[in-house]
């Protein structure tokens, strides 16, 4: 079957059907193809991940659209150690939208409102633009998009959320439909040979 | 600690005696000169707990400095940066000692350091005194420094006990002083007006409380203006600009603000146009100008900004002004004018948007000779030269970048600091292409944001852990026929 005709045969079925196929017999197949294999993102390529360009309006969001699973293997992940925790969150808040008059943006980013926040630590309510708040994101709800890693970077970001491959989820498919669409060769197979480096080129120490 | 681990911590105390809840200590407490620079003595006060009380009376309080022993104002010289960006506000040394053009392979000498708390704080420097913002986290002591700019001791110390949590760091704004009285914002916008000679408390007021006007997020940045005799600020809440006598910090003026226009953490600029004594102020809504003389709003410029805006508008000459802030904003350049009695302002260039089109995140750039220089926040902060219509003439390209490193114009050349790696770079303002003259490794990265200082060819740089003093000044080298521009 054909990369095109396996997407629409997937993107045609039920989610339910879907399910059994990329737990059974996708995963099965993809693996038996390639038994070492795994792709991954190489971070300094990805648009989204690399330090330079930022700001939602120029997301790739071809790890979304390109995955054959109805919701994409990739997703996106907030490294909490990494985080700000800051109040306003670009990846959270879209910093486009005007500021309420409780000081705040007020619109989301995340088009599938996946992004949570919960307030941690002690909260002062004098100040309440200035307490922290842990980000969680449902990865139910994320299709990868990208929007909020764009945002997530230096300098108003830390870099704490990336675009991972799920391998639970990925089918490891021989031809990848996100490597053969990603415009920045970000997508790598990654083998018994190390993978690329996470640590972004350029980044705080 | 560094920025990037911010710690949860607590609270601060904004309630003076009157309120009953939480009260500070009535006396803010000048450290003795002998006091440890880095590490507060005397009684620490204990971590108080949240305020939460009405915003009304109490926000003023006064210090215990006797009128008749008020501080009399030094007549300041041209190697006094008294505040933010100079005496002119415009990032412009002026002083005609000269500077190297070049430094030994490990950096100019370095006269002396001290330890600071995590923040961007630049110091302002009148005759041989440095005064700083500081902040103490083991004692959760905010503070204003005075330092020997000869040999970095510390002469006195005001405290007040504040719990202030790292929120990309602490300590973001400049003390404004003649020489007198020193006026300073704390992160959670509390006015100070300490005595110069020995830092004993005049007066303070707690802007959110007085105005109703929250903190804002990322704490306050704007660095307190002195002008004709006044003490300017803005303050958000019921009032846009306030203007305070010195001495008691009475009232003398307020702009009125009904759309309750929050502050931002951009610091007034003063302006002539027209021969009227201004102030022009940056919000998220645009940019105002008003009168010195009443605080009567002239004219309003609306345009977009998203989330903060941390620049000062930058005034180009003949009425026109160059606004640009971070967070994908646009930048432009408005013209006002007088026609008739009537004030107005328009938009004459419009940069192209980012992430093509230059803007800045962090710093108000310098206008020099004709030109706009500055580092663009996108492309990994190149240095840039632009025309008034925002096209970049040059950039750094690959040669060096600079993040959200702070910079000055010096004899010449612009003094600029790598905001990632703290790199220290000297480049030639007068060459028409990017060319650097010097670079040392005197400071440490990340968030090596404070814009340097240069004093009688002493130059100050801060990272999130020292206050560096170099020599650099071009000993044996005559007087400079010029100063700096005219503008
Ligand atoms: S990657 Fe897209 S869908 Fe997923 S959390 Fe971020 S903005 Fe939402
Ligand atoms: S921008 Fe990134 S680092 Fe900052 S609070 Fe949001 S998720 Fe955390
Ligand atoms: S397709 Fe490539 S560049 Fe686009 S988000 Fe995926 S890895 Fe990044």
């Amino acid at each position: 079957m054909s990369e095109s005709c396996r997407r629409d045969f997937l993107s045609h079925s039920g989610r339910a059907a879907c399910a059994i196929a990329i737990g059974g017999v996708g995963v099965e197949l993809g693996r038996r193809a390639c038994a070492q294999d795994a792709w991954t993102i190489e971070a300094n390529r990805c648009v989204n991940i690399r330090l330079g360009v930022t700001g939602a309006s120029n997301v790739c969001e071809s790890c979304a659209t390109s995955c054959v699973l109805p919701l994409s293997a990739v997703r996106a992940v907030n490294d909490h150690s990494q985080c700000g925790r800051c109040c306003i969150c670009p990846a959270y808040f879209d910093v486009l939208s005007p500021v309420g008059p409780d000081g705040l943006p007020t619109k989301k980013l995340c088009p599938r409102d996946a992004i949570t926040r919960t307030a941690i630590g002690e909260v002062d309510p004098y100040d309440p633009l200035n307490n922290f708040y842990e980000y969680a994101i449902d990865e139910e709800k994320c299709n990868g998009c990208g929007r909020c890693v764009m945002e997530c970077k230096d300098p108003a970001g830390l870099g704490s959320i990336r675009l991972e491959v799920r391998h639970d989820l990925c089918l490891r498919c021989n031809r990848c439909t996100i490597a053969s669409n990603c415009p920045e060769d970000a997508y790598r197979r990654v083998g018994p040979e190390p993978p690329p480096a996470s640590k972004l080129e350029g980044a705080h120490g | 600690m560094t920025a990037k681990q911010v710690a949860v911590l607590g609270f601060s105390i904004l309630v003076g005696g009157t309120l009953g809840c939480s009260p500070e200590p009535a006396a803010d407490s000048p450290r003795p000169a002998n006091a440890s620079p880095d590490k507060g003595v005397g009684p620490v006060e204990p971590p108080q707990t949240a305020d939460s009380g009405p915003r009304q009376s109490g926000a003023r309080q006064r210090g215990v400095v006797a009128t008749a022993d008020l501080p009399k104002p030094d007549t300041l010289s041209e190697d006094d940066w008294p505040q933010f960006r100079g005496a002119k506000r415009d990032g412009v040394v002026r002083s005609s000692v000269r500077l190297a053009r070049s430094w030994p392979a490990d950096g100019p000498p370095k006269l002396w350091e001290v330890a600071v708390g995590q923040g961007y704080s630049a110091p302002s420097v009148v005759g041989d005194r440095v005064f700083l913002n500081d902040y103490d986290e083991e004692q959760s002591e905010w503070m204003v420094r005075c330092l020997s700019l000869e040999s970095g001791a510390e002469q006195w110390a005001y405290k007040v006990p504040k719990r202030i949590r790292p929120n990309h760091a602490i300590t973001r704004s400049a003390p404004a002083t003649d020489g007198g009285f020193v006026f300073s914002i704390d992160p959670k916008c509390e006015l100070h007006c300490v005595d110069a000679r020995n830092g004993k408390l005049i007066w303070k007021v707690r802007l959110p409380q007085a105005y109703d006007s929250p903190i804002p997020a990322w704490y306050s940045g704007q660095c307190p203006l002195i002008d004709d005799g006044k003490l300017i600020v803005a303050v958000g809440g019921r009032a846009l600009l306030v203007a305070l006598d010195k001495a008691t910090g009475d009232t003398i003026w307020e702009t009125p603000n009904p759309d309750a226009i929050p502050v931002s953490h951009s610091s007034v600029m003063p302006i002539e146009i027209d021969g009227q004594r201004q102030y022009a102020y940056l919000t998220l809504q645009g940019l105002v100008g008003v009168s010195a003389e009443t605080g009567e709003q002239l004219w309003s410029f609306p345009w977009k900004f998203n989330t903060a805006v941390a620049p000062s508008p930058l005034p180009l000459g003949e009425g026109r002004l160059l606004l640009t802030s971070g967070y994908h904003a646009q930048s432009v350049v408005c013209q006002v004018t007088r026609v008739d009695g009537q004030w107005s302002a328009a938009e004459v260039a419009a940069f192209p948007p980012p992430p093509r089109g230059w803007n800045s995140e962090v710093h108000t750039p310098i206008y020099y000779q004709g030109h706009v220089y500055g580092v663009g926040k996108s492309k990994r902060g190149m240095w840039t030269c632009l025309d008034l219509d925002g096209s970049e003439l040059w950039t750094s390209g690959r040669e060096a970048s600079f993040g959200m490193g702070g910079y000055v114009l010096a004899d010449s050349m612009f003094i600029a600091l790598d905001g990632k790696s703290g790199a220290l770079r000297l480049i030639d303002a007068g060459a028409g292409e990017y060319r650097q003259l010097a670079e040392a490794e005197i400071l440490s990265g990340p968030d090596v944001w404070a814009p340097p200082v240069v004093s009688a060819g002493k130059l100050l740089v801060r990272d999130l852990g020292r206050l560096v003093c170099l020599d650099v000044e071009a000993h044996g080298e005559p007087l400079a026929a010029s100063p700096g521009p005219k503008n």
